[in-house]
C-alpha cells in the first residue's frame, strides 16, 4: 500500500469517525435516552463508540476521542451534570482500552480480534461503573448507590448487547487506514492460522543468528514448504559471497547495509564492529597469521583452516587471546591480533544451537512467548557447530570484549537480558538505521528482534508484564 | 519511546482540561459558559432530530393531537390560575405578587431530548426567542412536569419535578397542610413516586389526598395551583417528627410529549 493511499484512507477514516461520533451524542440525546427501556437503563452509544475506536487505533487516538465525546455528552442541552466530568471518564477510557491493546500487540505480535473485542467489552462495562463513580464522588444527588444498583447492570447489559455492532462498524471503517495495524513487514495473520506463537519463536531463534535455520510451520502447516523467500545465512567471518548482502537486505527491508569501497557487508562474531577504513579493512579480511593461537603460540599456520569451523582446541588458547585482546582494545584501532579468537568463542554460542545450556535456557525462557527457542534446534545446523570445548574459554573472553562500546556486555551470555544478533549488525549498532520508527522493525521472520522486543526486555517492569500478561492467559 | 512518552503528556494535558472544566462548571453551579456554548452547537441539530422523530412519535408540532395537547396546557395553566383567585387564597396572591388580571402565558413545546441514565432533565424545543428564561414552570395536560433551568435561543432545558434536585413547594388539598417535594431520582425510565414531607408535625396524611403546588413568589420556578399527584403510600416512621408520603405523580414523565412553560407576567 503506497503513502498515498494510506493518508487518504486515514483521512477518510477521521472523517467517517468524527461524524458518526456527533452523530451517536445526537441519537443518544434525542432518541436513545427516551426510549422506555425495561430495566430503567439505556445504553451508551458514545462510550461504545469510544471503546472501539480506541481499540482499533492508538492511545492519543483513543483518549483524544474519549475526550472530545465525553465533552459532547457534558455540554449538549439537557445535560444534567457538571461539564468536564463524562470527558475525564471517557478519556480515561479510551486510553487504558487502546495502551492493553497495544500492549498485547507488542507481547504477542499478532492482533487478535477477539481479544480486542474482549477488551472493548471491559473497557465498556468500566466506563459505565467510571461514570456513576465519578458522578458520585462530585456528589450528584441524582447518583445515590440505590440509583446505581438498579441501574449499572441493565446499562453495562446493554452496552454489552450493542457491542459487536460498534466494534464491526469501527473495524470496517479503519480497515487499512491504521498503519501499525497492518504493518507491512509482518506476515499477514492468515500465514500464520493455528499458532501464533510460531512467529515469535522464530523471531527468537533468528535473533541467535542460528545459521540456515528455516522454522518449519510458517507456511499453512509443518510439512508445507516455508513461504519466507529470503532465509538468512550465516557465513563465518569473510563472507566472500554475495549472501551476506542478502542477508542484511532479507534482516532490514532497506538497502543494504553501506560500506566503503563497494564491499559487502560482512559478518563479525564479537559484536557489532564499527566499519573499517579502506585500505585497513582490506588488509584485515583475512586473519592473518596465527591468528587462532594468539601471540602466545605463534607457531602454527592458522590461515589454511577452512573458516567456517573452528578444529579441535582451538579455543584452548584463548585466554591469552582475550590478553591480547585486551591490551589492544585498550590501545589501538582496527583489529589486533588474536582478536578474533576471543571473538569467536564469544560468537560460536550464538551459533551452536545444540546445547543446552544454562545461557540459552536463560534466553530461552525471556522470549516473549514462553516456547522454547531450541525447540527447532535438530535442524541443519549441526555440521557447522563448533567442536567440544568451544565454550570452555568463553567466560575468560567475556572482559575483553567488554572495554568497547559496541561489543557484548560482560555477563551477557549468563543473563542473556538482551539478545544481540549479528546477522548484518543492524540493532547493536546503537542506532537504527533501517527501520522506519514508530513501526516495529524487523521482518517478521525477524532476522532482528523488533526494537520494541529489545526496549521490553531491558524495562524495569519487564518481570511484572510478564506476570501480568501470564495472569490474563497471553504468554507462557 | 518518543511515541509514548508524547501519547502520555496528551493524555495528562487533556485530564488537566476534563479537571478544569469541571471546576469551573461546580463555581458557576451548572450553568458555565461551556454549556452555553454546547447548547449553541447542539440546540439546533437536536431540535432537527425531535422534529424528525416527532414524526414518528405523532407529536410533531403540528397535527390534531398536538393541537389539542396544546389547548390543554392552555386550560391547565388557566385552571391554576382561577383556582388561586378564588379558592380564598386572593390575600395569598397578593403576597406572592401574583398580578390577577394579567394572567399566565402559555408557550408550548415539545421535549425533543432526554438526560441520560442519570438525570432527569429535558430539553424542549422553545428557547428564550420564545420568552423563555430559566425558573419557569412546566407542566402539562396532566399535571406539573418541571421547571426550565436553562435556557438557548433555540431550546431550554427542564429539570423535572422527579429530579432529586427539585423541590417543590405543596399544598395537601383539603387539609391544606403545606409541604415540600424531593425527587428520587429514578423517573424517566418508570413511574416513581415523590417523596413528600409534610412541614407541620401535627398534620396526618391520607391516602388518596391530591397535592397541589404551594406556588412561589413571583411564580418562580413554580407558580400555584397545578396538581402534582396523589398520595399513594403514607410512610411516617414512628417517632418522626414529620409526616412523610410517597406521592404518584399525574404526569407520565416517561412519555412526555407536548408541555406548556407557563411565562408568568
Amino acid at each position: 500500500m503506497t503513502s498515498e493511499v494510506l493518508i487518504a484512507r486515514k483521512a477518510l477514516a477521521v472523517g467517517v469517525l468524527t461524524v458518526a461520533l456527533f452523530t451517536a451524542v445526537v441519537v443518544q440525546l434525542t432518541v436513545v435516552n427516551r426510549l422506555p427501556l425495561p430495566g430503567s437503563a439505556a445504553p451508551d452509544l458514545v462510550l461504545l463508540l469510544v471503546a472501539a475506536i480506541a481499540v482499533a487505533t492508538t492511545p492519543a487516538v483513543g483518549a483524544v476521542t474519549g475526550f472530545a465525546g465525553g465533552l459532547a455528552l457534558d455540554v449538549a442541552p439537557p445535560a444534567g451534570h457538571y461539564a468536564g466530568e463524562y470527558a475525564l471518564v471517557f478519556c480515561l477510557v479510551g486510553y487504558a482500552a487502546a495502551r492493553t491493546v497495544q500492549a498485547i500487540w507488542n507481547a504477542t505480535g499478532e492482533r487478535d480480534r477477539l481479544m480486542s473485542f474482549t477488551i472493548m467489552a471491559v473497557a465498556v462495562a468500566a466506563g459505565e461503573a467510571g461514570k456513576a463513580a465519578f458522578s458520585m464522588l462530585l456528589s450528584d444527588p441524582n447518583v445515590t448507590s440505590t440509583v446505581i444498583r438498579r441501574v449499572l447492570p441493565g446499562a453495562i447489559l446493554y452496552d454489552l448487547l450493542l457491542a459487536p455492532f460498534a466494534f464491526w462498524l469501527v473495524a470496517w471503517v479503519t480497515r487499512g487506514a491504521v498503519s501499525w495495524n497492518t504493518a507491512p513487514e509482518r506476515a499477514p495473520s492468515s500465514l500464520l492460522p493455528r499458532e501464533h506463537r510460531l512467529a515469535a519463536v522464530f523471531r527468537q531463534a533468528s535473533a541467535g543468528a542460528a545459521p540456515n535455520l528455516r522454522l518449519a510451520g510458517t507456511g499453512k502447516n509443518y510439512a508445507s514448504p516455508s513461504v519466507a523467500r529470503r532465509v538468512p545465512k550465516l557465513r563465518l567471518s569473510d563472507a566472500r559471497s554475495r549472501s551476506s548482502l542478502r542477508t542484511a537486505a532479507a534482516s532490514s527491508r532497506g538497502a543494504p547495509f553501506p560500506l566503503t569501497a563497494g564491499r559487502t557487508a560482512k559478518l563479525s562474531f564479537g559484536g557489532d564492529l564499527p566499519v573499517r577504513p579502506g585500505a585497513r579493512a582490506s588488509q584485515a579480511r583475512t586473519p592473518g597469521k596465527n591468528w587462532l593461537r594468539g601471540a602466545a603460540t605463534p607457531s602454527v599456520p592458522a590461515a589454511k583452516r577452512a573458516p567456517r569451523a573452528p578444529a579441535r582446541g582451538w579455543l584452548r588458547s584463548s585466554g591469552s587471546a582475550a590478553q591480547a585482546g585486551r591490551r589492544a582494545a585498550g590501545s589501538a584501532s582496527g583489529l589486533p591480533r588474536g582478536f578474533m579468537g576471543g571473538a569467536r568463542s564469544a560468537g560460536s554460542p550464538i551459533a551452536a544451537r545444540q546445547a543446552r545450556t544454562p545461557a540459552e535456557a536463560l534466553a530461552a525462557r525471556s522470549a516473549p512467548s514462553g516456547l522454547s527457542a531450541l525447540s527447532g534446534s535438530g535442524t541443519p545446523l549441526a555440521g557447522r557447530s563448533p567442536r567440544a570445548g568451544w565454550l570452555r574459554g568463553s567466560r575468560t573472553t567475556a572482559p575483553a570484549l567488554s572495554m568497547r562500546r559496541l561489543s557484548p556486555r560482560s555477563g551477557w551470555l549468563g543473563s542473556a537480558r538482551r539478545p544481540r544478533t549479528v546477522i548484518g549488525s543492524g540493532v547493536g549498532t546503537g542506532r537504527r538505521p533501517f527501520t522506519r520508527r514508530g513501526t516495529s522493525g524487523g521482518n517478521w521472520y525477524a532476522a532482528t528482534p523488533s526494537g520494541a522486543w529489545l526496549r521490553r526486555s531491558r524495562h524495569p517492569w519487564r518481570k511484572r508484564r510478564q506476570r501480568l500478561l501470564r495472569m490474563v492467559g497471553v504468554g507462557k | 519511546m518518543l511515541e509514548t512518552r508524547r501519547t502520555r503528556a496528551l493524555l495528562i494535558a487533556l485530564l488537566v482540561v476534563a479537571i478544569a472544566l469541571i471546576t469551573i462548571d461546580f463555581r458557576d453551579g451548572g450553568n458555565s459558559s461551556a454549556d452555553s456554548i454546547g447548547g449553541r452547537i447542539f440546540g439546533p441539530v437536536e431540535r432537527l432530530a425531535g422534529n424528525v422523530t416527532g414524526v414518528f412519535r405523532g407529536s410533531g408540532n403540528s397535527g390534531e393531537i398536538s393541537n389539542l395537547q396544546r389547548q390543554n396546557d392552555q386550560l391547565r395553566a388557566q385552571l391554576a390560575q382561577a383556582q388561586t383567585e378564588v379558592g380564598g387564597v386572593t390575600q395569598l396572591a397578593s403576597l406572592l405578587h401574583l398580578s390577577s388580571k394579567g394572567g399566565y402565558r402559555v408557550v408550548t413545546g415539545s421535549v425533543i431530548a432526554a438526560g441520560g441514565d442519570y438525570s432527569d432533565t429535558v430539553t424542549i424545543n422553545v428557547g428564550s426567542a420564545d420568552g423563555i428564561t430559566a425558573n419557569e414552570t412546566v407542566l402539562n395536560g396532566a399535571g406539573l412536569i418541571g421547571t426550565t433551568v436553562s435556557t438557548t435561543p433555540t431550546t431550554a432545558t427542564v429539570q423535572l419535578a422527579t429530579d432529586a434536585g427539585a423541590t417543590v413547594g405543596v399544598r395537601v388539598a383539603g387539609s391544606g397542610q403545606l409541604g415540600a417535594l424531593t425527587g428520587s431520582a429514578d423517573s424517566l425510565s418508570g413511574s416513581a413516586p415523590i417523596k413528600l414531607t409534610l412541614f407541620s408535625a401535627k398534620a396526618t396524611l391520607r391516602r388518596g389526598q391530591t397535592v397541589t403546588t404551594f406556588g412561589s413568589v413571583g411564580g418562580r420556578p413554580y407558580v400555584p395551583g397545578v396538581p402534582v399527584g396523589t398520595v399513594t403510600t403514607v410512610t411516617t416512621q414512628p417517632g418522626s417528627l414529620t409526616p412523610t408520603a410517597l406521592v404518584t405523580p399525574f404526569a407520565d414523565f416517561t412519555g412526555l410529549g407536548v408541555v406548556g412553560v407557563v411565562i408568568s407576567k
